[in-house]
């Protein structure tokens, strides 16, 4: 066969190309990578939530024509006895607030001086845009629940609860204070999302580029009454201490809503300082973690520790997630990840109660290549040879072929 | 499988953690793609930080132009996270955005022709070169960058990929998304017009002459 004419010319190349790398902006993609997925999978979630209400009227048809019409319709609202449009911009006069009431029960209150709109009605709520100043929103918890608040680039996705959301586009600051339930928050340096329950705060400043979460317990400068959704009657009364009143970032500055705490050791995991989320994870109190983190969160937390370097913590963590989660997906994750943090001998059940939860799972076929490895470090042939069967039936070109071969070409017993 | 069994003060002594595996492993592509799926916070922004240089890089090589990378870039991780249910393998994430990438290239590539052919970009416009003037490849890399932005796309990748990332045939073909046999057939065909038009070129042809050193 004739050599590649070009092949001197494209070795040229090669090496010419290899000597300026580009000038790319990996850390600018980076960003407007990580903001697109974060509004995307919003958009997924609200579609979702959607489609399994659509899914729920689709089998009320056969019961009443009627009842679905109604429960099909979007919200409306009304502005002072007025029908609302949804597009107009609204601004809340100087020195007073404006309120807005939803037909399936949820109240929002531009306070005074704030601009905002109403950019979007569905069956179970709405997207509230704010343009500058504050809102305070509580919202009628419902099966189909589907209210957003977007204040300058930051999402709130919003489950039964009561809140308030600023945003200062001079400032680049944006303020979250929750007083019932729980929402998601997304946006610049919080790109993949921050839970903030029920008695928090979440403050991000863009000039400064912090995050900070803090308690909305200290607040006691607020003078209104926290707005409360008018249906269901059954929804619980904001706590007293935690009433709802215009959060500006100075209040916050002036330590008089919030006192931060600093970046949350899950934000510090999500940016890979490890260590240092470690640490604040242990000075948050571990036992409250365990007790209340989600599962994703245990698993972070345990992530973090194993690249600290804390093993121990890594291993309490897994252990924690796994009684905390019994059955779930999770889980399984955690014993897998036991699996990988242990010694073979221990491994080796790690990875098969992997298997035996999640026998399908994505780490199948890993946990099942993993379990040969620990039986050949431990000298365990006849186990080897087990697994090395099984592996090769499920995964005959899997990465652990090879080595599954091995072990049943060996004539050596145990 | 009695896991409440498991002694724990054994399992947490010191030395047995670092029998097996003596350092914090790093998370593999396989658990990076599993916790994406579960739609863990971080997974995105480490899948990103894993694989972004190569393929960052690799559009680049593919196009010549700097400006261009980035926005290619941008789409192929945009896609790759938003489609990472596609894929089946998740230990063979990288190969998957390779062809990711060979994709969004190719679109890339022709919504430019595609351009070009409705005026909206001049017909001489020249790829720009990562290469500073005193740079005594300039010349070659400008002209073999004007000669691959005049061949089709696919021809265009299946020649980058084989020869300047230096991929075998089979892994070229693959992260093409095509058959063995057509990749042969577009690399063959798109090496023989490269060559025509290289010839032509006083700043080439010496290379393909063998009148350089």
């Amino acid at each position: 066969m004739t050599e590649f004419e070009g092949k001197r010319l494209f070795e040229a190349v090669r090496d010419a190309l290899s000597r300026r790398p580009p000038q790319l902006d990996q850390a600018g993609v980076r960003r407007r990578v990580l903001e697109a997925h974060a509004s995307s999978s919003m958009r997924g979630k609200r579609r979702t939530a959607y489609g399994l209400a659509l899914a729920g009227m689709a089998l009320v048809v056969a019961v009443t024509v009627v009842f679905v019409w109604r429960g099909s319709a979007p919200a409306t609202f009304q502005i002072a006895g007025q029908q609302g449009q949804v597009g107009s911009w609204l601004q809340a006069p100087t020195g007073q607030p404006l309120s807005l009431s939803f037909s399936e029960g949820s109240r929002v209150s531009l306070t005074a001086g704030s601009r905002g709109r109403v950019g979007r009605l569905v069956r179970g709520g709405a997207r509230v845009e704010l343009e500058r100043g504050s809102v305070q929103a509580a919202v009628a918890h419902r099966a189909d629940t589907d209210w957003t608040f977007g204040a300058g680039p930051f999402e709130v996705a919003v489950l039964g609860t009561q809140l308030d959301v600023s945003w200062s586009p001079e400032a680049r600051q944006f303020e979250l204070r929750v007083l019932q339930g729980a929402v998601r928050v997304r946006g610049p340096l919080i790109q993949d999302g921050q839970e903030v329950r029920a008695g928090q705060s979440c403050r991000v400043d863009l000039k400064r580029r912090i995050i900070e979460l803090g308690s909305t317990v200290a607040a006691t400068a607020a003078a209104d009454q926290p707005l409360q959704a008018a249906t269901p009657p059954s929804a619980a009364p904001a706590p007293p201490e935690a009433r709802a009143g215009a959060v500006t970032p100075g209040d916050v500055e002036r330590g008089a809503v919030a006192e931060p705490v600093g970046p949350s050791w899950a934000a510090l995991a999500q940016a890979g300082k490890h260590g240092d989320a470690v640490a604040a994870a242990e000075r948050a109190g571990l036992p409250g973690i365990y007790r209340s983190a989600s599962a994703e969160s245990l698993l972070d937390l345990a992530r973090a520790s194993r690249q600290a370097g804390r093993p121990d913590l890594e291993r309490t963590t897994l252990l924690e997630c796994r009684k905390r989660f019994p059955g779930q997906p999770a889980a399984a994750q955690a014993a897998y990840l036991l699996g990988r943090a242990s010694a073979s001998a221990e491994a080796v059940t790690w990875f098969e109660l992997y298997l035996r939860e999640q026998p399908r799972g994505l780490l199948a076929r890993e946990a099942s290549g993993r379990v040969i490895e620990s039986y050949v470090a431990t000298r365990n042939r006849s186990g080897a040879k087990r697994a090395a069967s099984r592996y090769l039936a499920a995964y005959p070109d899997g990465p652990h072929a090879s080595m599954a071969r091995q072990a049943l070409g060996s004539n050596e017993g145990d | 499988v009695a896991t409440s069994g498991l002694s724990e003060s054994d399992a947490g002594k010191a030395g047995r953690w670092g029998e097996v595996h003596p350092g914090p492993a790093p998370e593999t592509d396989a658990e990076l793609v599993e916790a994406l799926k579960r739609g863990n916070g971080g997974a995105a922004g480490r899948l990103y930080d894993r694989h972004a240089a190569s393929v960052l890089g690799l559009v680049y090589r593919l196009l010549g132009r700097e400006a261009d990378s980035e926005d290619v870039a941008q789409e192929v991780f945009i896609y790759a996270f938003s489609s990472i249910d596609k894929l089946r393998e998740p230990a063979a994430l990288k190969g998957w955005l390779l062809g990711v990438t060979a994709g969004k290239v190719r679109s890339h590539l022709r919504r430019r022709r595609r351009q070009r052919w409705l005026h909206l970009l001049p017909h001489e416009e020249l790829p720009e070169l990562p290469v500073e003037p005193s740079d005594p490849h300039t010349a070659l890399l400008r002209e073999v960058y004007r000669i691959l932005d005049q061949l089709p796309p696919d021809d265009r990748i299946a020649i980058v990929m084989r020869r300047i990332e230096g991929l075998s045939v089979d892994d070229a073909a693959k992260a093409c998304g095509m058959s063995l046999s057509t990749f042969k057939r577009r690399l063959t065909r798109g090496e023989a017009r490269f060559l025509a038009r290289a010839k032509k070129q006083p700043a080439l042809a010496s290379w393909l002459t063998g009148g350089v050193s």
